[in-house]
């Protein structure tokens, strides 16, 4: 759903942390989140210095460059934050900012068990949409050995052709050709989201 | 099969977005823009430091760099990409994706193609002088990602 310019944000309570090796990097995210409210942000240049600060304090959102130098890049600190055992830092949203992302990092990238994955340039308009985004996650957490993070299903549009389903809540059934017109998006809200109201 | 276990997602985010104040979507835009304009040009010289840093380690690169090297040519080159585009100069940041790209098609690669890679950095030079939007930028843009395309 599109950010619109009257709607309300509020990221003052929020905890953030920000990791680049890229001064120049770090800095733009920091003015970026600075401009959004987010009073103190948790500024990291080393993956190590962002583990021993997570094991400190509880943080809403992490925001990762994905290629830093070293032993640790920003794929393999999500696949450690899952895995780390930290009660409430396991859990917290994480976006991954790429520039280019290499041939091999690509499956990576989608199994490190990141909330979302933002190709630069980022605008602040961009970041702040994923940041909402983020917000309103509502994707389970998966946990299992191969991986662990939100469910890497967005939808689910059941088992491709040909394919027998495999899970219990996949659609089983050929669903053909629609027979009435597409619902608007509030429509749809109102089906998941049903609100209790007071007359 | 290994057991998978679905919980519900816990949104730490969420519950301090729900506080109540905060600001417009367009207050906390505008705010974001003036700060990076606070540095854009300490970031457009870090652009230019890593050009010249580019040029001057991989500028007359005709053998292949070993890995070390390629990794700092990606690195450098991938600096630019993510501080270019914030910054309005969208093309030179396509160029230098376009660079990443092409080393990264051709670290593994047996040949080292030094024409194609002599050619991006000429584009890098000539996009930081261009005239944002001008229609020869983009022609250029397209031959350099067929280059890149094409190494293997």
């Amino acid at each position: 759903m599109a950010l619109q310019d009257g709607d309300r944000i509020n990221l003052e309570k929020a905890s953030v942390m920000l990791i680049d090796a890229n001064p120049q990097g770090l800095d733009i995210l920091t003015q970026m989140f600075a401009g959004f409210g987010a009073r103190t942000p948790h500024r990291c240049e080393t993956v190590k210095e962002a583990q021993g600060m997570l094991r400190k304090v509880d943080v809403d959102l992490i925001v990762i460059e994905a290629d830093l130098p070293g032993d640790m890049d920003g794929y393999d600190f999500v696949r450690w934050l899952r895995r780390a055992g930290m009660p409430q830092n396991t859990f917290t949203s994480v976006i991954l900012v790429s520039g280019h992302t290499r041939a091999q990092n690509v499956a990576r990238a989608r199994d490190c068990g990141s909330n979302f994955i933002i190709v630069k340039p980022i605008s602040p308009r961009i970041l702040l949409q994923r940041v909402t985004w983020v917000a309103k996650e509502s994707r389970q957490f998966v946990e299992c050995d191969a991986y662990i993070g939100p469910d890497r299903r967005f939808k689910n549009a059941g088992p491709p052709p040909g394919v027998k389903p495999r899970r219990h809540d996949d659609i089983r059934t050929k669903l053909g050709a629609a027979t009435a017109p597409n619902m608007d998006q509030d429509e749809i809200d109102n089906l998941m989201m049903p609100t209790r109201v007071s007359l | 099969m290994t057991a998978v276990k679905f919980s519900p997602p816990k949104n730490y985010l969420a519950k301090s977005m729900r506080q109540p104040g905060g600001t417009t979507v367009r207050g906390a835009l505008k705010d974001a823009k003036q700060n990076l304009d606070m540095i854009r040009a300490e970031c457009i010289a870090e652009i230019d430091a890593k050009l010249g840093a580019i040029n001057e380690q991989f500028g007359h690169a005709h053998e292949k760099p070993d890995d070390d090297a390629l990794d700092e040519f990606y690195r450098l080159s991938n600096g630019i990409v993510g501080i270019a585009g914030t910054f309005e100069m969208t093309e030179l940041g396509d160029a230098a994706f376009s660079l990443c790209e092409l080393i990264d098609r051709l670290k593994p690669a047996e040949q080292w193609d030094w024409p194609a890679v002599e050619i991006h950095l000429s584009g890098l030079r000539l996009l930081r002088r261009a005239t944002p939007g001008a229609p020869e930028n983009q022609a250029m843009l397209t031959g350099l990602r067929a280059l890149a395309m094409r190494a293997r």
